[in-house]
């Protein structure tokens, strides 16, 4: 039997003040309004008002919604089984692959507010996507990709070369 | 500032977990920066971590990089999704081979080395490339070396099942097809070698590997192999019209006419077929004669003879060594062929492996019959000295190989005699004693009972 719900619109309102309102069917999609709606519900609360998200802005948090909205029929699922599963398959669905075509900094950002909002799923595919930018890459073209600065000491330099002594030479 | 400093460590270890990035590429990100090597090294890659302590302690002994495949080892030890690769040192997640990864393997043909890959064709390109060299050549069937990987995934399988067998549930069948696949070189074959001083001998290969429990609780894959030899009925001696003609052949089918015995002569140890059942042990012609026996042997001159006898001097010639640990066994072979009568077993054990060997003729000499039980160790890296004691060493690879493999520093026929890591005594008997002390059957029936219509029918490789 569905559960019932406790409210069919949510307003959310991201740290630069714009609401967005969306279905209850999508914002559940995310681990922590789920719980906030869920104790609202058994306090007896039936209205609503904007709830803040002060770690995401409106851009992201479009962004984000547009996921959710996306896989808002996707079961839900608390099984840790199904987590693990989904983490041990490497591959990225079509449209989220189309969907993560965006530049890093809103990459970064989704990852973050993903984190935040506690969507596993969304926080996996961000994952996978970073991991499928560092494959493959040699430290040097990691660094440029992701405009890291190399800040070993001389010392550090010489262990790694010797690990690579371990690894790399084959 | 990079995009990656603002990621929390929690994140940065999602995304470096074993379940995303694979070891190299993990190994890459972390040589970036000391926040991310710190990270990195905190969380996943303990084998490092491992192999520098292990190098701070001073473990001189073996080599760095088989500190870090024992540590690799270590990591997937109980992660059914990970498996450590020998070929190129690193942990591969199941994950990653697409497909079925116990289909038929691709069979490479160089022209010269006729090797065979053991891989499937879609595993992770560093075991595609891989090659592995057959310890034994018949007419027909190469019997493949036993495989690394697969003997310790079937030990490691064995294990988890044992502890607990709702791990293994969530496992594809295709993944535990990896017991099968332990053993899947080890089958059973039949061939008649025909080279020309050997026409008339039969050959018989039949290996059965078990996972047996020690009393200390160590998981062992000991593989039993019997392998005879017998006298074939077409005989060189045999007149040449051995077929019958169709007249006789229709008074035959009705019982009207008796069926012609051929004679099968007695084996003498100059018939035996070379074969290897262990890295340091062969059986063939060529421990059988002495130079001067070969020398007086026939006046008549023919080139053919001249060439086969120029070849056994040769051979005998370079014999290796008075004691290499084939003599021994040969000794044997010939003791048990000059008294048929008895069809006792004579024993031995290889003192360079856990080797335990077992020889006897039946059918008057008709037949002889070497058993081996080879203890291939337990699970464990390629840096154990039973695993390397039972695999050809160096000449094993080509191409990309470890160089943790069993550095032999003999390099004469017997590959291996002379090891420069000295394998630790066993007992003789004590393997095949183990052997026995696993219930009929091992793995295969017990385990893999749904498997079985699969391990009758292996896939034989043509050469």
């Amino acid at each position: 039997m569905p559960e019932e719900k406790a409210f069919d619109k949510i307003p959310l309102q991201s740290n630069d003040g714009s609401i967005i309102t969306v279905d209850y069917e999508v914002a559940i999609r995310s681990a922590l309004l789920s719980t906030m709606l869920d104790d609202l519900k058994s306090m007896g609360v039936s209205e609503i008002g904007p709830v803040p998200l002060p770690n995401v802005n409106e851009a992201v948090l479009r962004k984000v919604l547009e996921y959710c909205e996306y896989h808002r029929n996707d079961p839900l699922t608390n099984n840790e089984d199904e987590t693990e599963n989904r983490k041990k398959t490497t591959d990225i669905s079509e449209w989220d692959q189309k969907y993560m075509q965006v530049d890093q900094e809103m990459l970064f950002e989704i990852i973050l507010a993903a984190n935040y909002m506690d969507i596993k799923a969304l926080l996996d595919v961000g994952c996978k996507t970073v991991a499928n930018m560092i494959k493959g890459k040699s430290p040097e073209e990691i660094r440029k990709t992701f405009n890291i600065t190399n800040d070993f000491t001389p010392e550090e330099e010489e262990q790694i070369r010797r690990e690579n002594e371990w690894a790399e030479d084959r | 500032m990079s995009p990656l400093d603002r990621l929390p460590n929690e994140i940065l270890a999602m995304i470096s977990s074993t379940d995303r990035l694979d070891t190299r590429s993990r190994f890459r990100l972390s040589q970036t920066c000391r926040r991310l090597r710190s990270n990195i090294l905190q969380n996943n890659h303990t084998a490092f971590r491992l192999a520098s302590v292990a190098e701070e302690f001073g473990v001189r002994l073996c080599s760095r990089r088989r500190i870090f495949h024992i540590c690799l080892t270590l990591i997937a030890l109980d992660s059914p999704y990970l498996a450590v690769c020998d070929s190129c040192m690193d942990i591969h997640d199941m994950n990653d081979v697409m497909g079925d990864p116990v289909k038929l393997p691709s069979i490479i043909k160089p022209e010269q080395q006729k090797l065979l890959a053991l891989r499937p064709l879609d595993a992770p390109q560093c075991c595609s490339r891989r090659t592995v060299g057959a310890e034994n050549t018949f007419r027909q069937v190469r019997v493949r070396a036993p495989d690394h990987l697969y003997v310790q995934l079937a030990l490691k399988y064995k294990r988890l099942q044992d502890e607990d067998p709702r791990l293994l549930s969530s496992i594809p069948d295709c993944f535990k097809d990896c017991m099968l696949w332990g053993m899947w070189p080890m089958h059973r074959y039949a061939t008649v070698p025909m080279p020309e001083s050997t026409r008339t001998v039969k050959c018989f290969l039949f290996w059965e590997p078990r996972i047996v429990r020690r009393e200390d609780g160590d998981l062992r894959y000991v593989v039993k192999t019997v392998y005879h030899q017998q006298s074939h009925i077409y005989n060189r001696d045999v007149p040449k019209k051995r077929r019958m003609p169709a007249s006789r052949r229709f008074l035959r089918s009705r019982g009207r006419a008796p069926t012609i015995e051929y004679p099968q002569q007695p084996l003498t140890s100059k018939d035996i077929i070379p074969f290897s059942f262990c890295p340091h042990q062969t059986i063939g012609p060529r421990y059988a004669s002495s130079p001067d026996e070969i020398a007086e042997a026939g006046n008549k001159f023919s080139r053919r003879r001249f060439m086969l006898q120029f070849q056994q001097l040769r051979q005998t010639l370079r014999q290796p060594e008075p004691s290499c640990p084939s003599s021994y066994t040969n000794n044997l072979i010939h003791q048990a062929l000059s008294d048929p009568s008895s069809e006792k077993q004579l024993h031995t054990s290889c003192r360079h492996c856990a080797t335990d060997i077992a020889v006897r003729s039946m059918y008057d000499g008709k037949t002889v019959q070497v058993m081996t039980w080879r203890d291939l160790g337990p699970e464990h890296s390629p840096a154990n000295i039973y695993w390397q004691s039972q695999t050809l060493g160096p000449s094993q690879f080509f191409g990309k190989g470890p160089s943790t493999s069993y550095q032999s520093g003999y390099f004469g026929e017997n590959r291996g005699c002379v090891g420069l890591v000295e394998f630790p005594l066993h007992h003789a008997g004590s393997v095949r004693e183990l052997y026995e002390s696993s219930p009929k059957g091992g793995p295969r029936d017990r385990d893999l009972a749904g498997l079985d219509a699969r391990a009758q029918s292996p896939p034989l490789c043509a050469a």
